[in-house]
């Protein structure tokens, strides 16, 4: 598989050894990036400014003040991320109403850490699709394959971190948006809990549903940038109550429960490879069937239509043809279901976090594969697994929005190759509050495979 | 709200399928009278300070 160089512990231990300076790293990063233009990775970068915050980081560690580990470390933001140096535009011809001229808590949290911000990525059109093919730039495309998607919504992050452009790249996930072109680009993705990660300041597609996370070449990088990210914003009500990230050992025996059945299908070279990788695993593996996924799944699209339909509801009337037809169509829909629909929807979303949480006695992680298949080709609009026939959009959030509904900490890490020689990831969710925990195992359980294995097999 | 006509048959088709598979994902919702709905955010919320 394509193995992204350079690892960030890599570049933060040689920025702080000095055989690499930060304008040396951004260097790298902006020749790269000229190089993968074929990907449309980005839709802004600045090459000066990118320099510039570059040489004020060097001053910084010749000086002795270095603001953090990751200071000089260039990471590209997904263009839902408001940021006070470049435009936002969501990839759409509907123009956000939120005003330009500030940070998202996020980007000023990694910004005082000493973050170079390196561009901003292409997505899906307001982040409403998870396959990076709907967007006023036009799609991105898989750096295994430019043939094949790279899923979305933040595809353009994952196929920055996959080509080895950054080796940070943020994106944000209602229904897999992280997780989903991690996978499909063979790279790593962890979205934390409901609450635990600012939402503030990154264009929303579903107020509940909503997370912030990293995309990154290894699990290592995301431990450097959790701690940075994670905690109580006060213009975020939702991390009231969040508590900042504190590094855990692994438990000394994992609990993994395999989710399996019906609304669960996936292509057999798809279980197959996660299967193989379970079973290399020290751990406690049991299979155990979800019984009705996809009612569950119409409680988290009814959630989904409805937030975002009234979230848009003042651009829609405005510029409703600024949208494209499909996310149109989307909010449209929103805007038909009732009140009491919703109501439903919201006690199923209950019965389904009792049922994970309660009913399904101790365990440390749910496993699922990310992913049913792996990354389509351009144009294939339906998908055929498990005896069914998906679009695409659905097979991409086939199994990720269960961590949204549920408000889960999750993250893929690749695991192998399928049939196609494109990457399959495994996804790993824990309860909700322990994204430590499920950091930790998540470790664990890529050192067992071999340390990376997707991406350095 | 958005005149129909507005729409293409496309667009109508899509939210009429996208409806028909929520409505027919939520009416088999069975369960105890006890059941509450999820709640997204909690009052205390509210009332944190501002810096």
């Amino acid at each position: 598989m394509l193995k992204p160089p350079n690892p960030i512990c890599d570049d933060i231990r040689a920025l702080a050894t000095g055989t690499q300076t930060a304008v040396s790293l951004a260097k790298r990063a902006l020749d790269r990036a000229a190089g993968a233009a074929a990907l449309n990775a980005f839709v802004t970068i600045d090459p000066g400014h990118v320099l510039a915050q570059a040489e004020a980081s060097d001053a910084r560690r010749k000086a002795g003040t270095p603001l953090s580990a990751i200071d000089g470390l260039a990471i590209a933001f997904k263009d839902n991320y408001l940021t006070v140096d470049y435009p936002t535009t969501a990839c759409s011809d509907a123009r956000p109403l939120e005003p330009g001229g500030m940070d998202a808590t996020v980007v000023a949290r990694l910004r005082a850490a000493g973050a170079v911000v390196f561009g901003k990525t292409n997505m899906h059109e307001w982040a409403y699709g998870a396959t990076n093919t709907t967007s006023n730039i036009g799609k991105t495309n898989n750096p295994h394959n430019t043939d094949h998607i790279t899923g979305g919504s933040s595809g353009g992050s994952a196929a920055a971190v996959a080509a080895g452009i950054v080796t940070v790249a943020m994106g944000s996930d209602t229904g897999g948006s992280i997780r989903i072109p991690a996978s499909a680009c063979g790279i790593y993705g962890f979205k934390p809990s409901y609450g635990r990660a600012s939402r503030y300041g990154v264009l929303p597609l579903s107020w509940s549903l909503d997370a912030t996370g990293p995309i990154a070449t290894s699990l290592d990088a995301i431990a450097a940038i959790l701690p940075i990210i994670l905690g109580p914003d006060p213009n975020d009500v939702s991390t009231h109550t969040a508590v900042t990230f504190q590094t855990q050992e692994p438990p000394a025996n994992v609990k993994i429960i395999n989710l399996v059945g019906p609304g669960l299908e996936r292509t057999g070279d798809v279980d197959a490879c996660l299967r193989l990788a379970l079973g290399r695993l020290s751990a406690d593996v049991e299979d155990r069937e979800l019984a009705g996924v996809r009612h569950y799944f119409a409680a988290w699209e009814a959630i989904l239509h409805c937030e975002a339909s009234s979230y848009h509801a003042e651009l829609l009337a405005r510029n409703p043809t600024g949208f494209s037809s499909v996310t149109r169509a989307h909010l449209e829909a929103g805007k038909e279901l009732r009140a009491v629909e919703v109501l439903h929807a919201q006690k199923l979303r209950a019965r389904l976090i009792k049922t994970l949480l309660s009913e399904f006695g101790n365990w440390d992680v749910l496993c699922l594969p990310t992913l049913p298949v792996t990354a389509p080709r351009h144009g294939d609009d339906w998908q055929e697994f498990g005896g069914r026939r998906v679009s695409t959009q659905d097979a991409m959030t086939w199994f990720c929005w269960i961590g949204n509904l549920a408000g889960l900490p999750c993250l893929t890490l690749p695991i192998g190759t399928g049939t196609s020689g494109l990457p399959v990831g495994m996804m790993l969710m824990g309860r909700p509050g322990e994204d430590e925990k499920l950091l930790a195992i998540g470790q664990q359980v890529d050192e067992q495979l071999g340390a990376g294995s997707g991406t350095d097999g | 709200m958005t005149k129909d006509q507005d729409l293409t048959q496309d667009q109508k088709a899509r939210i009429a399928a996208t409806l028909a598979r929520i409505r027919g994902g939520l009416k088999t919702l069975t369960g105890s009278p006890f059941d509450e709905p999820a709640h997204t955010f909690v009052a205390e919320a509210y009332y944190v300070e501002t810096t």
